[in-house]
């Protein structure tokens, strides 16, 4: 799996998860349920505007002098005994994932989550070797035994799964025979893939945060897997965004702080795991070789643009779990690994606007997202800024543009204005049939599409607005204002007083 | 085999042109932060009041076991945590601190097959060993009251997998070793790290056994990691 999920075209995808009803109530749920933990767990802290601030700040800083960071950072993972490799592109970074695994001659790789691996499409080359490769996520887990499906969120990858649909995915894979209990089936799980972590030659993690100061790399997990990951296999390879680095442990306690309490709600999970370079020479357990490979893959233009701001992101999911786009339309129809405010956001900056063109209108501007992130990111205002570079770079579609050009021509003339909502008004009843148009116009083709129009009575807004009843226009004023008789010259005094 | 550093000067390079500028390595220094409530946390707790609060979150919120006992009830308590577990067999840290509190000993009289992590033996031995035992007991260096946290540095004789591999972790802290949160864990590695230290190779924060909540985000507790977790803090320590 690389970035993109689907083929699809993005209306086919919504239309489609919009009748899985399961996946729907699933997601209404899992949001509230982890909005009210996020929430809960900021009150308790306090000072939560606080903390934030220190987050964004602690980000700025780094993404401003991300040069010095990766730099001291790759001296201090060396200086602990690890390798590092700077990759400019993906492939490069697969390329020197893949020559670990000929030159070990792997044949089993154990991963814990990590969604750069997946923007990477890491899987399929590990598989071209001829080699196993054991998501081993509980989440991630389900999804790969069921063909790859894609996930559907970025911490809880099977939300879109019911406990029922898990069962019959391990009944027909794994040789499951027990009940859909969630406990059950966990406990399956760890039976059956114990053995993969011992026999595995190669652990592949992602990193939540690097850490400059030191050349160690954070994990922030639950299940164990990383541990178990980074402790059992002789080999330890770490991917990391280049921009996931911290300048030191003071740093990251501020940012796990604020990562565990917005992805889940708890003052820290079940494991913090910091890993500094390869086991030391006298240790029992622990990787034998370390490699850190930091990726750009797009990253240093993104620093570079208007967009710098999304590079502060923590992957926490808070605003995937505030969007209302997203509680309606689910994590899989927006056909990429990253959903949410966040993915459409990422996604078009990572990919490109050919796959991802649609994402940036997957919302409703209502900004609920800035209001949660634990960074400050102003997700609402990417969004729009991607539009506007779309409409500038003419990537809308035709019609739409055509739809917009005209509408500006005609409000560009007061004259021209008034003509056309004139005859507008006029030509309109004869049309509009059933709430219908006859045909529907390019840039608000889909909003026509779904509601019924009024039957207009042969008037424009403008001359109705002018020929009304004074006196009723007296009263509905002072319905909406509270004034009482207003004066008619009362904006003019205002701007007397302002001069 | 030599570490190596690949492709570092045209990765940087790039990145550098790309913010209009020379590639700068030297000289950045940390501005301060803005704010700073990680220090008020629990700021003025008595030993005794963060141990208290290290327990009632261990009980509500991690589903654990937590108790608070006397160097001279240590053995005791420790019998009966494994007896309850009922503990086959038991791994122990090759920990100094352990060996002098005599843990392994005092459990060799009550259990049959009790290990202790030997760096003198191969790799594939401990590991076999921590992967057969019920139980594993190892030694904290601090405890996180806020968040019921325990945290372990790894060393050859405190291996990773004794914390790990069984299904039970038992954890043992020394109540002066408790502390607010994980700031002040932090600036213990901070200062190993600015020393010019090498950390240890593995540093756990752990809080409670593993868990997970990917299937209908319903919270099930023992994934890949231990399925039970017990803290008892040693008050006279």
């Amino acid at each position: 799996m690389s970035m993109k999920t689907s083929d699809v075209i993005f209306k086919q995808r919504i239309k489609d998860q919009m009748q899985d009803s399961f996946m729907r109530k699933s997601v209404a749920n899992a949001q509230e349920r982890m909005f009210t933990n996020r929430q809960l767990a900021a009150d308790k802290l306090g000072n939560w505007d606080e903390w934030r601030e220190n987050g964004k700040q602690i980000r700025e800083h780094v993404l401003d002098n991300l040069d010095y960071y990766l730099h001291q950072l790759s001296e201090n993972v060396q200086k602990a005994g690890g390798h590092v490799f700077f990759a400019e592109t993906s492939e490069q970074a697969t390329d020197y994932i893949e020559n670990i695994i000929q030159e070990k001659n792997a044949k089993k790789v154990v991963k814990s989550k990590s969604m750069v691996t997946e923007e990477i499409g890491l899987n399929a080359v590990i598989q071209r070797n001829n080699c196993e490769v054991i998501e081993t996520d509980l989440g991630e887990y389900i999804l790969q035994v069921d063909d790859c499906d894609p996930p559907s969120h970025i911490v809880v990858p099977a939300l879109h799964k019911n406990r029922e649909q898990i069962r019959g995915v391990f009944e027909d894979k794994i040789g499951y025979k027990g009940s859909s209990d969630p406990e059950e089936m966990t406990r399956f799980v760890r039976e059956h893939i114990r053995h993969d972590f011992i026999e595995a030659d190669i652990g592949i993690t992602g990193c939540n945060f690097a850490v400059a100061e030191s050349g160690s790399i954070s994990l922030v997990t639950n299940e164990g897997n990383a541990r178990l990951a980074t402790s059992l296999p002789k080999v330890h390879i770490a991917v990391m965004g280049m921009e996931r680095i911290v300048p030191t442990f003071e740093e990251l306690d501020i940012m796990v702080s604020l990562l565990c309490r917005s992805a889940v709600g708890l003052p820290l999970t079940g494991y913090v795991t910091a890993i500094t370079g390869p086991r030391e020479s006298n240790d029992m357990d622990g990787a034998e070789e370390f490699h850190l490979v930091i990726l750009d893959n797009g990253r240093s233009d993104i620093l570079a643009s208007e967009f710098k701001d999304i590079l502060r992101c923590i992957r926490c999911a808070a605003c995937v779990n505030t969007c209302p786009a997203y509680r309606h339309i689910g994590g899989q129809s927006y056909g990429s690994i990253y959903s949410g405010p966040i993915g459409a956001v990422l996604s078009p900056l990572l990919g490109g606007y050919d796959d991802f063109q649609d994402l940036p209108y997957a919302c409703s501007l209502c900004q609920a997202c800035n209001d949660v992130c634990p960074v400050k990111i102003p997700l609402s205002d990417l969004l729009l800024k991607h539009r506007e570079k779309m409409v500038i770079k003419k990537i809308t579609p035709l019609a739409e543009r055509m739809t917009v050009s005209a509408f500006n021509y005609l409000n560009s003339s007061p004259k021209l204005w008034n003509v056309a909502m004139k005859v507008g008004g006029k030509v309109a009843p004869k049309v509009i049939k059933d709430g219908k148009l006859p045909i529907n116009v390019g840039a608000v083709a889909e909003w026509t599409e779904a509601r019924d129009l009024p039957q207009p009575d042969g008037e424009s807004f403008r001359s109705w607005f002018a020929n009304r009843d004074a006196a009723d226009a007296g009263k509905e004023l002072a319905a909406v204002t509270g004034i009482v008789n207003p004066k008619p010259n009362l904006y003019s005094n205002t701007d007397k007083v302002e001069k | 085999m030599q570490a190596k550093i690949h492709n570092r000067d045209s990765f940087l390079g790039s990145l550098a042109s790309k913010l209009g500028r020379e590639i700068n390595t030297q000289g950045v220094v940390r501005p301060p932060l803005p704010h700073n409530p990680h220090h008020d946390v629990m700021a003025d707790f008595s030993q005794q009041q963060l141990a208290d609060a290290l327990l009632e979150f261990t009980k509500t919120n991690l589903n654990s076991l937590g108790v608070s006992c006397t160097k001279a009830e240590l053995h005791e308590t420790l019998i009966s945590i494994c007896t309850g577990f009922r503990a086959g067999k038991i791994v122990v840290s090759g920990d100094n601190r352990l060996a002098e509190l005599d843990v392994a000993n005092c459990l060799k009289l009550q259990f049959d097959d009790v290990y202790t992590w030997d760096v003198d033996q191969a790799h594939a031995v401990n590991i076999k060993q921590a992967e057969q035992a019920k139980v594993g007991i190892v030694f904290a260096e601090q405890a996180l009251a806020e968040s019921g946290t325990m945290v372990l540095h790894s060393a050859a004789s405190h291996g990773r997998s004794v914390s790990l591999l069984p299904e039970t972790s038992v954890f043992l802290v020394p109540q002066s070793q408790i502390v607010p949160r994980i700031t002040q864990a932090a600036k213990v590695l901070h200062d190993k790290a600015q020393a010019g230290e090498r950390l240890p190779s593995c540093v756990n924060f752990i809080s409670g056994p593993s868990s997970t909540a990917d299937i209908e985000l319903i919270k099930v507790v023992g994934v890949h990691g231990p399925i039970h977790a017990a803290y008892v803090v040693i008050a006279d320590m």
